[in-house]
């Protein structure tokens, strides 16, 4: 073959993947939307198109395959046939077949007994065929908006990864040799860099060129919701079950390698999810439920993480199995809580499972979901309600790649600690510390925080002074306090893994190679956090409890109100232990309830919710006359100024968008709009 | 400023193998695996890692984990490991510590089952590197 043949037959691929995703995915809103002509004879296009392309570069296989395809389809746009679900069921077997094919054929594979097998059923389908009924009937699906950006092909070329990968390294290499120069400069000449303007523009357009080189990364989780839909429609119509797909923020980016390891535990995750979770139609009727069961995806960006939750509203998670199957295993569940015991089914070989299904069930599955994710520097968190549903929800990084850290000396060493979860840094104040229960703490406004040594959490024994710097360090639902020798800085560190060797570990983010070759470990607050709590915290006694907050403080009521679980329990929890007293709605309908049966004193509201959005909430809240005046602060991923002004124009006080949010940021919200800040 | 620890390539040939001291004992590896030996690497510990992870080490700006290899054969731990040898697994680079400077030597005749190998005047045993850097090795903490 010609090396030009070879090089078209390559293009022809790429092209391919594309209009054969593309395909599924409008084969897919087919059956939910009908007969809709545009979108039929843009499924048509897609097909006679394929075909026509393979037949030019050779692959007679492919173009035969997509012949039968487009003969099939035109029986729909012709009228002879309906989209039923039959029809898309034969319809996606052959572009299945055909994305199997393209890659086969370009690797110089024979294809043509499969070709002809694919062939023969596109051509033998007949709408008699139906088999037994869908349970995916239209309407059942509720298919995303199509994302015209982040797909249209007109101003975009493909690059492989590879390259962006080679940019982002020799990039990364090119801050970190500035960083070298500068150095240069301090110990050779005695200059500060800062001071020299040339240095200055430099390191600024290095920080630009890396910020936009990590962005060409980036990619929307959409890019792996078709292929979960799709395996929401095929197990749920193969295990005769009615299941509804939700999606949500699936516009929410993230670094390629970091999206690529969640693409397997999701689909496991969605798979138990129909498998175990959702009952039949007739045992949800049973129960009083609404015969459909909905699966949910909902991803959103908090800070410099994104929180992708995988939800259903099935049976949920027997723990009394759990704990029995656990008990069974040899581990010792006597004692665990009941959190701890649900976290067993990460464990290896722990499956609940009744019979082992050819889906799901045989506990080889949560312990590998569990190990991609911790790969992808990650955790996973599950909640279970009997009876109510599951909800599993993974924490990522967004990228890997450059972080602005604090450095500090600890235990003789320097330790890099990224600036997104340093919340407070506290000189030693001996009238601001404290003791309770036999450990230390610190005063940060009117809250307690307990407070370990850095050195000792690093397992490197105890510090011999308690008069260092201290600083208070943030995770998603706790706050700590670490003292540490000295504070040495404050920079931009380029951050890498520590290998591929290595299990994750805890208490690091990764490690950055200085200009004088030594390594700078970058230590990971959350885990810190945790491992304090683990090490050095009798239970119960973390931080302030609501009972116990100083004399003189009042207890407000602040009712938070969001369609997503993740987000309300979030809030919640940040809010509680803070002491506030916290009411929750799931959409505005519900929170007008509340606020009905219960005095509040601040509203804390999502914009986009089922029933009754943010805006009509804030606008139902200012016409009434006992409401007029409670403080409503608008908390939405939306950042547009234009949507920010929709939400002041109908009355809000304040506005916290999703992606800048925190822990610190919300708090001080609250406590400026209830006139509680220190 | 920290010199880089100095370091010699090894021949590139399938034909020989890396002898490495460990402890009283010699470990064979396939030198098509071995990227390079370093001296005195300059070793940045880990926290809260297993006994077998020694810390991380830099060669030439990738960060590369450096193992107690002892400790992974199971043969007890290395006191002073002096060289480390850099190898190529299925998951990335490993530094495996060394007793004292590796050797080379042609490799034997293919033996079945034969654990212990006698290459070069001495006896050694072959290492397989996925068994040796099997995940279950590196993972708890001290």
């Amino acid at each position: 073959m010609s090396r030009g043949t070879t090089d078209f037959r390559q293009l022809f691929a790429e092209e391919a993947e594309g209009r054969l995703a593309r395909l599924g995915r409008q084969l897919l809103e087919l059956e939910v939307t009908g007969n809709d002509p545009e979108l039929v004879a843009s499924v048509f296009r897609e097909a006679h198109t394929l075909k026509g392309a393979a037949a030019v570069v050779g692959f007679d296989d492919v173009a035969t395959v997509a012949h039968a395809l487009e003969e099939l389809l035109e029986g729909v746009r012709s009228g002879a046939v309906s989209p039923s679900a039959s029809l898309v069921d034969i319809a996606l077997a052959g572009v299945d077949s055909l994305t199997g094919m393209v890659p086969r054929l370009l690797a110089g594979e024979d294809c043509s007994g499969d070709a002809a097998a694919i062939e023969l059923r596109l051509r033998n389908w007949s709408p008699g065929d139906a088999g037994p009924e869908p349970p995916a009937a239209a309407g059942s699906i509720v298919v995303p908006e199509p994302q015209p950006a982040a797909r249209a092909d007109a101003d975009a070329v493909s690059v492989p990864i590879s390259r962006l990968d080679e940019l982002v390294r020799l990039v990364g290499e090119s801050a970190a040799a500035n960083l070298r120069v500068g150095s240069l400069f301090r110990d050779r000449l005695e200059v500060d860099p800062a001071t020299v303007p040339e240095l200055r523009d430099l390191a600024r357009i290095l920080r630009e060129l890396q910020e936009r080189t990590m962005r060409t990364r980036m990619v929307p989780v959409s890019t792996i919701t078709d292929q979960l839909q799709r395996a929401v429609r095929d197990l749920s119509r193969s295990l005769g079950k009615q299941v509804r797909w939700e999606v949500r923020g699936d516009d929410t980016e993230l670094d390629r390698g970091v999206l690529q390891h969640l693409a397997d535990p999701l689909l496991h995750l969605i798979r138990n999810a129909i498998d175990h979770g959702i009952e039949s139609p007739a045992e949800r009727l049973a129960d009083d439920k609404d015969e459909w069961a909905t699966v949910r995806l909902h991803a959103m960006q908090l800070g410099s993480e994104v929180i992708i939750t995988v939800a259903d509203d099935g049976r949920g998670i027997d723990l009394a199995r759990v704990r029995e199957r656990a008990a069974q295993e040899g581990h010792a569940v006597r004692d665990l809580s009941d959190d701890d015991a649900l976290f067993l089914i990460f464990r290896s070989g722990l499956s609940t499972a009744e019979t082992v299904t050819d889906i799901s069930g045989r506990g080889v599955g949560l312990d590998v979901v569990r190990a991609a994710v911790d790969a992808a520097r990650g955790r996973i968190e599950v909640r279970s309600e009997p009876g109510a549903g599951t909800e599993f929800r993974v924490i990522v990084p967004i990228t890997l790649a450059v972080l602005p850290c604090l450095l500090v000396a600890a235990g003789g060493r320097q330790y890099a600690l990224p600036m997104h979860s340093v919340t407070l840094i506290q000189g030693h104040h001996s009238d601001r510390a404290a003791h309770a229960g036999g450990r230390p703490l610190v005063w940060v406004g009117e809250t307690a925080v307990p407070v370990t040594d850095l050195q000792e959490a690093l397992g490197l024994g105890r510090a011999g002074t308690d008069a260092g710097p201290v600083l208070v360090v943030a995770g998603p639902t706790r706050r700590h306090a670490f003292r540490v020798d000295s504070l040495v800085g404050q920079r931009d560190v380029v951050i890498k893994g520590l290998g591929g060797v290595l299990p994750r570990v805890d208490l690091l983010v990764g490690a950055s190679v200085e200009p004088d070759g030594s390594i700078l470990l970058v230590l990971d607050g959350p885990g810190l956090i945790e491992r304090a709590r683990l090490d050095d915290l009798p239970a119960g006694v973390l931080a302030h409890s609501p009972d116990e907050l100083p004399a003189g403080i009042a207890r407000h009521t602040v009712l938070v109100v969001d369609d997503a679980l993740t987000v309300r329990e979030l809030q919640r929890s940040i809010l509680e232990r803070a002491g506030y007293a916290v009411q929750v709605a799931s959409d505005g309908v519900e929170a007008l309830a509340v606020l009905d049966r219960q005095p509040c004193e601040l509203v804390l509201t999502d914009v986009e919710m089922p029933r009754m959005d943010g805006i009509a909430l804030v606008t139902a809240i200012r016409a009434r006359p006992d409401l007029a005046n409670l403080p409503v602060i608008m908390l939405t991923s939306r950042a547009s100024e234009a949507d920010r002004q929709r939400g002041l124009d109908a009355g809000a006080d304040g506005y916290i968008i999703k992606s800048a949010f925190d822990e610190t940021g919300l708090l001080a919200a609250v406590e400026r709009m209830l006139g509680t800040a220190p | 400023m920290t010199e880089p620890p100095a370091t010699s390539a090894v021949e590139s040939d399938a034909t020989l193998v890396l002898l490495m001291p460990v402890g009283h004992d010699w470990y064979a590896l396939d030198v098509a695996t071995v990227r390079e030996v370093v001296a005195a690497p300059v070793v940045t510990p880990l926290p809260s890692v297993s006994p077998a992870v020694l810390g991380v080490i830099n060669l030439r700006g990738e960060i590369v984990p450096y193992l107690d290899t002892a400790a992974l054969l199971g043969v007890g731990t290395l006191t002073s490991p002096l060289f480390a040898v850099v190898v190529e697994s299925s998951r990335g680079l490993a530094a495996l510590g060394m007793s004292g400077a590796p050797e080379t030597a042609p490799a034997p005749e293919p033996q079945d089952d034969a654990e212990m190998l006698y290459i070069g005047g001495r006896l050694a045993t072959a290492v397989d590197l996925d068994t040796a850097l099997d995940p279950t090795r590196l993972a708890g903490r001290r």
